[in-house]
């Protein structure tokens, strides 16, 4: 192994490591620009100039590789003349507007300047100007500040997948840009920001809001999906202002995607509630805790007096966090009813009893990278778990394969084999794909099928991963037996990607109905979310949802939830609640309390309030514990967090990091998929990447309009004209603005859930219809 | 969007790299377009992007890089005079103010009736024929303004062939 | 004196790129008596080692050497390719071997893709040589139809495809890196060595790059022995090397002499300079070579060996003879534009240093000079030299700052004047 002197100091090296990479090893510290762990090699901002003995010209330390003996000066005359010529010439052209900058304070090129440069600049002509590309509503440009480091091409390039920033022109003309103005698209587009080291790149919604160091720094968790991100919480007083990746190789490495990033601009939403809020005679009226607690624990007593408990039912965001979902199944099972769940877009339960205790990935994040052969099965994780799917793609780029079964043609970032299901087919898809893995197919299998078949044999135990879409199917069970047996034919492990960030955690804290807490069984066993809407249910808690988009059948959600005698909704934005509740609570926002999440691998991390719950609002924990003790119920008694978590951990027990994936299935009655309508169209629908839960709805700089998308040949064969068409299902009609996509199959209209505007159409894999419309007069979008 | 004759031969030309090196006719498919369309318009560059299964920027990147692509339209005759050192040295200045005076325009302008375009462009690696300039796949060399005056009267005359 | 004698030996004969008047000069044979006769392709490196060809593309690396270092046994395929992106002020003697010795170059390439294991080759033309381009790509075809190209040349086991690359308008690309990403479709940005295209080239796969001279070179050394070659020249400097001599000469153009040939010689047979001129100075290799003083040239010869030795560099032996008719900051105002202009745009000396060498010298240029000025090139160019990836911003900065020391009362008659010392201007 080579061995090498930087300064004096010697080190032992693996071949191939770089002077650079050298130079961290042993603490000493390099300038740079260009260069980044995560990135390839550019070499091209020369910043890291060092100087090499024998070597005639100083070398960049960033992409020299060490050679046994390299005796190597970072610091000496000729090595500093180097830099500082280096740093010169980056700022002849850089406006030097330090004081009106959004990176002041946390610029590398501020930092090194005042270290290394020479305080008088030598160049006396005119300095470059620069255009400034539109590129969205989260990035903001100044290019004058470029330094032309292509870090951010080259994020897009290599982590993002998708290339759409490109430096154009040459020489000095050279600009960073898009092609011809265009929004960049990449749902991890805001870690070029981070990696942008001037001020060139932007955050849009933070600009001008604060200077860096003014910021308090909170180590948080994103709660936006099964990830588990790690986040970096930067408020000022009671605002949260930035939320920025905070380092963990194990599971983000150092990005999140911009959901995470940008989601909390939704805390500053209109309808966010900060008192307690009853309805009175129809009215809404802000009211004291007191009296609030006082109207909600009677309306649930009255409920339970004058119908029983069983008619009384709870559900819960599984962005909640542990302490949360374990004391509100207490609550509901405390006062006596059963019905307790989160999974609002599922809709066939028949497999409830064979699923594992939680939908556990079975590995860990990191070793994703490694599997040499991975199944989707209705898993599209580039908009459910972006930064899971990084590691697929890593996995790819590394020489794996992903093959992915889907109701549609998804726009993968890496390549990816697609079998797509003809409409309503997804079962059947399945079962051919086993009926080849078994050798039944015959000759006249789908030749795609043969492919993908004996890729899976050719493999050495595969892995199959579960995707939520796949939950949200109303064959869910059967397709889920499928896999069962397709995973026994070919061998193969079976993960789960979960929906939400504390999906495991709504698991194991027992907020499904038949589960209790550490995955018991449950005594009486309870209905599930979606057969609430239609069991005459007279009162429901709710707490961080908003079934009326959450749920798969929103519609029918709102009217059960309107019919209802009594509903408590414990919630952070008023929304939809105040056309059915009758008390709201304010509870806690991201950021604004603490607690545990369970990530899809098992993961149980922990987050600290960043910034205080604003005027009256609680965390959620707080109220469902005056809640119990309201009602009188035993096991409320806390005062603290921790001594909730205490109980919870005791409660759930230890839980395994991987779960054995199946038992073995019920044989089921085959469940038909919607009749299809007379012109045999089905509507496909998922909950977009910035539609899945209240917050992230509510960030307007994420706001995108919903729209329909169908195959150019299928617009074509139905002679829909223009720009808009109205979509009706038996539960309602809706005119959206369409989208010709040839990654929709034939016979299948896709139209977003996660819209006010879109529930009426209800479930999904429903049958529709489509015409020609005129659009409406005002715009349609929540 | 490009005629079939353009496609066949980019078609010939992909036929020059391996399989999976389709971006390696990136140059000559631009080169191809702008032939038949005049210079590259948004449109033709985001096809190719897609005929060549390239993001978008990917072509942006190079058209913008290489001096011999137009992304605005040009006259007919793009008179490209170099004016580097060898060719200064034997009086490329002079040519190109001829040339100005002559067709009325400055270097980087167009004729009104959109006949002419003149530039100034950088070593054409004829140096020891200075001074030169090059029009469409021609190389005029030696130049004197007798021999300008006849090149600009040759090629009026293929113009009004060509109406 | 043996001259036009080796790559340009059928410039003057009707229809030279014609594959038949080629072969009637003995063109091809030394293919046949590689292939036929079984030189191993060691024995190839070896003659082309003992014939001490160095590379005519502007560093004139040895060939045998750089030939040698392409790997054996690698899986995949081997690249050749062939550097005609010519594009550096003063140089046009690529241009004339493709227009009227297309065969020997395609003959050359096709004796080193053998002796190298080379598949596949690739010849890129600058895209504004439209006519050489067709030219040797009417030859590609008559090398393809006589079986020289393609699957199994002339019966044996040895195949080798070659095309033409055309480029599009970059200097930069003669660079052999950045000819590659050009070559893959991408802007021509030299990548950082190591890993050199050796090991890691074209698509990643081991690739050898020379110039269009170099190859042209080669069928003569087979044929006739690498010790003729050598001795044509000197010693380290073998054989001919084509000199393009242009600017203010009475008969510029190629002239393909030996080794060595002293500077003055070469000065007559261009017909030396104009009536009652005097040599003011002379730029020996291309515009990326350091200047010489017109006096101290006249004693240098041509080679690379004692080239180096007047502080200057033979490069790609382009020749631009400077009179005392112009003034020497416009002539280095014109070159620093170049320089400008081409720069690729990665390295931050590079990007930003050739526009500010530039901007100075045309303030310069134009009147508005200041004492600092001068010291102010010096150090901006010692920022720049060495530091960056490719040799493009050296280039850019040898002409400004060997012109400020040859030429500083010239620089300051300009400060303090506000104009040329001399005011005759060009022509
Ligand atoms: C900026 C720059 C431009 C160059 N242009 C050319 C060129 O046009 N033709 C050429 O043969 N070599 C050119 N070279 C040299 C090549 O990089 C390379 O050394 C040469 O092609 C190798 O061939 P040879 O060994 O036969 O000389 C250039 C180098 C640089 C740094
Ligand atoms: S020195 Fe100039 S031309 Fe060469 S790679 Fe760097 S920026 Fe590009
Ligand atoms: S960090 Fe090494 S060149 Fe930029």
């Amino acid at each position: 192994m080579p061995h090498i002197e930087i300064d004096g100091q010697s080190i032992e090296v693996v071949p191939g490591t770089t002077i650079m990479e050298a130079a961290q090893a042993l603490g000493i510290y390099i300038p740079f620009f260009c260069y980044h762990p995560k990135l390839s090699v550019a070499a091209n901002c020369r910043m890291c100039l060092v100087d090499v003995e024998k070597a005639p010209k100083p070398l960049p330390a960033c992409a020299t590789p060490v050679a046994d003996g390299m005796k190597v000066a970072t610091a000496s005359r000729k090595a500093k003349m180097a830099q500082q010529g280096v740093l010169e010439f980056l700022l002849i052209n850089h406006p030097l507007d330090c004081p009106v900058c959004d990176q002041g304070g946390e610029c590398p090129l501020q930092d090194i300047t005042m270290g290394f440069a020479n305080p008088h600049s030598q160049y006396a002509e005119e300095k470059r100007v620069v255009q400034d590309p539109n590129i969205g509503p989260l990035i903001a440009t100044e290019m004058t500040r470029c330094i032309q480091c292509t870090r951010c091409v080259r994020f897009g390039q290599e982590i993002g997948g998708i290339m759409e920033l490109g430096a154009t022109g040459r020489g000095e003309h050279m600009a960073i840009g898009t092609y011809v103005a265009k929004a960049v698209q990449s749902e991890l587009s805001g870690n070029m920001i981070d990696l942008c080291p001037v001020g060139a790149l932007t955050s849009k919604p933070f600009r001008f809001k604060a200077r860096s160091w003014e910021l308090k720094h909170t180590p948080g968790l994103c709660p936006h999906c099964s990830t588990g991100c790690n986040t970096d919480v930067q408020s000022l007083g009671r605002e949260v202002l930035r939320v920025l990746p905070r380092a963990n190789q194990a599971v983000n490495e150092e990005w999140i995607c911009d959901k995470g990033r940008y989601a909390y601009t939704g805390l500053q939403a209109e309808d966010r509630v900060t008192r307690p809020l009853l309805r009175v005679d129809g009215v809404w009226r802000e009211a004291s805790w007191a009296e609030a607690l006082d109207v909600a624990l009677s309306g649930l007593e009255q409920v339970i007096a004058r119908h029983g408990a069983e008619r009384l039912a709870g559900l819960i965001s599984a962005q909640s966090g542990n302490e949360e979902l374990f004391l509100f199944q207490a609550l509901l099972r405390g006062m006596g009813s059963p019905h307790v769940d989160h999974r609002l877009r599922q809709q066939d339960f028949r497999a409830d009893a064979a699923m594992p205790v939680y939908p556990a990935l079975n590995m860990a994040l990191e070793d994703l990278e490694r599997e040499p052969l991975i199944l989707l099965c209705h898993a599209f994780p580039r908009q459910q778990q972006p930064l899971t799917n990084h590691r697929l793609r890593k996995s790819v780029l590394q020489g794996g394969k992903v093959i992915a079964i889907d109701s549609l043609r998804q726009d993968f970032n890496y390549p990816v084999t697609q079998l797509v299901a003809e409409a309503g087919a997804d079962l059947a898809l399945y079962a051919a794909l086993c009926s080849h893995l078994s050798g039944h197919a015959g000759k006249t299998g789908v030749e795609s099928l043969a492919d993908v078949a004996s890729d899976l044999l050719a493999a050495d135990n595969p892995l199959i991963l579960i995707g939520s879409a796949l939950l949200h199917h109303p064959q869910a069970a059967a397709m889920i037996a499928q896999i069962e047996s397709l995973a026994g034919l070919a061998g193969a492990r079976v993960g789960w990607l979960a929906q939400d960030a504390n999906s495991a955690g709504a698991w194991l804290s027992g907020c499904v109905p038949h589960r209790l807490p550490g995955g018991h069984r449950a005594q009486t066993i309870g209905l599930p979310a979606d057969a609430l809407w239609d069991a005459d249910m007279r009162g429901f808690i709710l707490l961080g949802t908003e079934p009326g988009v959450d749920a798969m059948r929103g519609v029918a959600a709102l009217a059960a939830l309107q019919k209802a005698e009594f509903v408590l909704s414990i919630a952070q934005f008023a929304g939809e609640a105040k056309q059915y509740a009758d008390v709201i609570l304010p509870m806690a926002a991201f950021a604004e309390g603490a607690g545990s999440f369970i990530n899809n691998e098992g993961r149980l991390q922990t987050f600290r309030a960043a910034v205080k719950t604003p005027e009256e609002a609680r965390p959620a924990w707080k109220i469902l514990r005056v809640l119990g003790d309201g009602l009188n119920l035993p096991g409320f008694q806390f005062n603290e967090l921790s001594e909730v978590t205490a109980t919870w951990q005791r409660e759930i027990g230890e839980y395994a990091l991987d779960v054995p994936p199946f038992r073995t299935f019920p044989v089921l009655e085959p469940v038909p998929v919607s009749p299809h309508a007379d012109d045999g169209l089905r509507r496909l629908g998922d909950w977009p990447l910035f539609r899945g839960d209240p917050l992230v709805r509510r960030a307007i700089p994420l706001t995108q309009p919903a729209v329909v998308k169908m195959h150019p040949d299928q617009v074509r064969a139905l002679a829909l004209q223009g720009d808009f068409v109205e979509i009706s299902t038996s539960g309602g009609k809706v005119c959206l603005p369409l989208v010709a996509d040839a990654g929709i199959p034939m016979g299948t209209v896709w139209v977003p859930m996660g819209y006010a505007e879109t529930a009426i159409l209800g479930a999904a894999y429903a049958a529709c219809s489509v015409s020609t419309a005129t659009p409406p007069a005002t715009a349609t979008g929540t | 969007m490009l005629s079939e004759k353009s496609l066949a031969e980019i078609a010939r030309e992909r036929a020059k790299y391996p399989a999976d090196q389709a971006r390696s006719v990136l140059l000559a498919a631009l080169r191809i377009a702008q032939e038949e369309q005049g210079y590259l318009s948004d449109a033709v560059m985001e096809y190719i992007a897609g005929l060549l299964g390239i993001p978008a920027i990917q072509v942006y990147e190079a058209a913008t890089f290489y001096s011999m692509y137009d992304l605005q339209p040009v006259g007919r005759h793009k008179l490209c005079v170099c004016g580097s050192v060898s060719c200064f040295l034997n009086g490329s200045d002079a040519v190109l103010q001829h040339l100005s005076e002559r067709l009325g325009v400055s270097p980087g302008e167009t004729t009104a009736d959109g006949l002419f375009t003149l530039q100034e462009v950088e070593c054409l690696g004829a140096c020891k024929d200075a001074p030169m300039l090059q029009v469409g796949d021609h190389y005029y060399e030696n130049l004197t303004q007798e021999s300008l005056d006849a090149l600009l009267a040759k090629l009026r005359g293929e113009s009004d062939d060509v109406r | 004196m043996f001259v036009n004698g080796v790559t340009l030996q059928n410039r003057g004969l009707p229809d030279s790129h014609r594959l038949s008047v080629y072969a009637g000069t003995g063109g091809y044979d030394a293919l046949r008596r590689v292939l036929l006769d079984s030189m191993a392709p060691d024995q190839i490196i070896s003659e082309i080692k003992k014939s001490a060809l160095r590379g005519r593309g502007g560093a004139g690396f040895p060939t045998g050497l750089k030939w040698s270092f392409m790997p054996k046994g690698v899986t995949g395929t081997k690249y050749l390719l062939c550097n005609a992106d010519e594009g550096e002020p003063g140089t046009c003697k690529d241009r004339d071997i493709m227009r009227y010795e297309p065969h020997r170059l395609i003959e050359g390439m096709i004796i080193g893709a053998y002796a190298m294991g080379a598949r596949t080759g690739y010849i890129f033309i600058r895209g504004e040589f439209v006519e050489p381009i067709h030219i040797v790509e009417a030859a590609l075809e008559e090398a393809y139809a006589k079986g020289y190209l393609g699957q199994n040349i002339l019966g044996t086991d040895f195949s080798f495809d070659l095309y033409v690359h055309r480029g599009a308008g970059a200097y930069i690309c003669g660079e052999e890196t950045a000819l590659m990403e050009a070559l893959e479709g991408k802007k021509g940005q030299p990548r950082f060595k190591p890993p050199f295209p050796a090991s890691y080239g074209l698509y990643g796969q081991p690739t050898t790059i020379n110039n269009v001279e170099t190859f042209a070179s080669v069928p003569s050394i087979i044929a006739k022995s690498g010790e003729w070659f050598l001795n044509l020249g000197k010693p380290n400097n073998g054989g001919t090397k084509i000199f393009s001599v242009t600017g203010h000469v009475q008969r510029p153009g190629n002239y393909e002499v030996p080794m060595g040939t002293p500077f003055k010689e070469l000065l007559e047979m261009a017909g030396g300079l104009r009536p009652g001129r005097q040599l003011k100075a002379v730029i020996p290799g291309g515009t990326s070579t350091p200047m010489v003083g017109g006096e101290a040239m006249m004693a240098v010869a041509m080679d690379y060996d004692s080239i180096a030795k007047s502080g200057s560099a033979l490069g790609a032996g382009s020749v631009i003879v400077i009179d005392d008719s112009v003034c020497i900051v416009r002539v280095v105002e014109r070159i620093a534009r170049f320089y400008m202009h081409e720069s690729c745009g990665q390295c931050t000396p590079c990007r930003e240093g050739m526009g500010w060498l530039w901007r100075v010298m045309h303030r310069l240029e134009n009147g508005q000079g200041r004492e600092e000025d001068l010291q102010l090139l010096l150090d901006v160019g010692s920022r720049i030299e060495g530091r960056t990836i490719c040799a493009l911003a050296d280039g850019g900065v040898a002409p400004v700052v060997s012109s400020v020391r040859l030429f500083r009362e010239e620089y300051e008659y300009h400060i303090r004047h506000k104009r040329c010392l001399v005011d005759g201007g060009a022509v």
